[in-house]
């Protein structure tokens, strides 16, 4: 049973794992679950992406537009803002150094 | 059941996250069916008939409480920023200080990660100076001074009495107009400072990296 305070901190970084799919191209919400759902390693609930990127959407680091496509029902697609840019830039900076700190302290265990 | 869908699992999953989701706000609620829902239309056209893949695909989402519960997740509660807050009081009051101190606030409000660029344009426009412009208008107000009324006099016995028109100093600004710019040019920097102080806090993980 996952803590709460951890279960925060993978949403939070999960939520960063959303934009930096986004980067690199906007992607329909079926696609864009699955694909993180896929990722190994992340154990990520692909329902719980859903309320993820209401959020993002909200806070407007994530814009969507609607595709009529013809052959199917119409698709969200999601697409990272100017800001979201930013802020994946800068989590990016925090978490390269952070995660490089604590794997650092870990590997000391063995050691 | 509700046949959203038409196929059983797909309808069936649905149905208990509508109802895990009780406690949620409606508009939550709503959109995260929704949201559910059109992913299940792309898994029935993916999995093709095969059921055992869309169950698969289903139990992939995870279950309805978890989902439900990534929701409804409580929002840590975020703090105003000290500096955020000086900006706020500063663009409200800061005019008093001949205008410096409302410059500063400015300066703090634009510098500041916490608004986006649509909410700091509010903060500039609404109004220029702060309260500083209904203080001015009462002050302009009160230095209004008329003179005037009725004069009584004993004119070869009679009295007469004269109106002496009355005269105001300090402009001819018609009353009601003074108090309704006083009361606009009042709520409108408070309410604006309210709302940038509700939506300065930063209350997700995100919104601390995210530039205005």
């Amino acid at each position: 049973m996952k803590s709460t305070a951890f279960s925060q901190l993978r949403r939070g970084v999960i939520e960063f794992c959303v934009l930096a799919l986004l980067l690199e191209r906007e992607r329909y919400g079926f696609e864009l679950v699955r694909t993180l759902g896929a990722v190994e390693g992340l154990d990520v609930s692909e329902g719980t992406v859903y309320p993820l990127l209401s959020r993002l959407r909200a806070d407007g680091l994530v814009t969507t537009r609607w595709d009529e496509s013809k052959n199917g029902p119409p698709r969200r697609y999601y697409a990272v803002s100017p800001r979201g840019r930013e802020a994946l830039q800068a989590f990016e900076g925090e978490w390269r150094r952070f995660s490089a700190a604590v794997e650092e302290l870990l590997g000391r265990r063995t050691a | 059941m509700r046949r959203r869908i038409g196929n059983p699992v797909a309808d069936e999953f649905l149905d208990e996250v509508d109802r895990a989701a009780r406690a949620l706000p409606r508009s939550a609620r709503q959109e995260l069916v929704d949201d559910l829902e059109a992913h299940l239309r792309e898994a029935v056209a993916e999995a093709g008939g095969d059921e055992a893949r869309l169950r698969t695909i289903v139990d992939s989402l995870g279950s309805p409480e978890e989902i439900v519960a990534a929701a409804g997740a409580p929002e840590p509660r975020g703090e105003l920023a000290g500096r955020d807050l000086a900006a706020i009081v500063l663009l409200l009051v800061g005019g008093m200080l001949a205008g410096v101190g409302w410059l500063v606030g400015l300066v703090l409000l634009w510098a500041s990660p916490a608004w986006s660029v649509g909410q700091k344009l509010l903060g500039t426009l609404v109004f220029p100076g702060g309260l500083v412009l209904p203080v001015l208008l009462l002050g302009l107000g009160a230095a209004q001074t008329c003179s005037g009324g009725t004069l009584t006099r004993i004119e070869n016995g009679h009295e007469v009495t004269t109106t002496v028109s009355s005269s105001c100093s300090g402009g001819s600004f018609p009353f009601w107009l003074a108090v309704l710019l006083v009361v606009v040019l009042t709520v409108g920097p408070i309410l604006t400072a309210v709302y940038l102080v509700r939506a300065g806090r930063r209350t997700r993980p995100h919104l601390a990296y995210a530039a205005g």
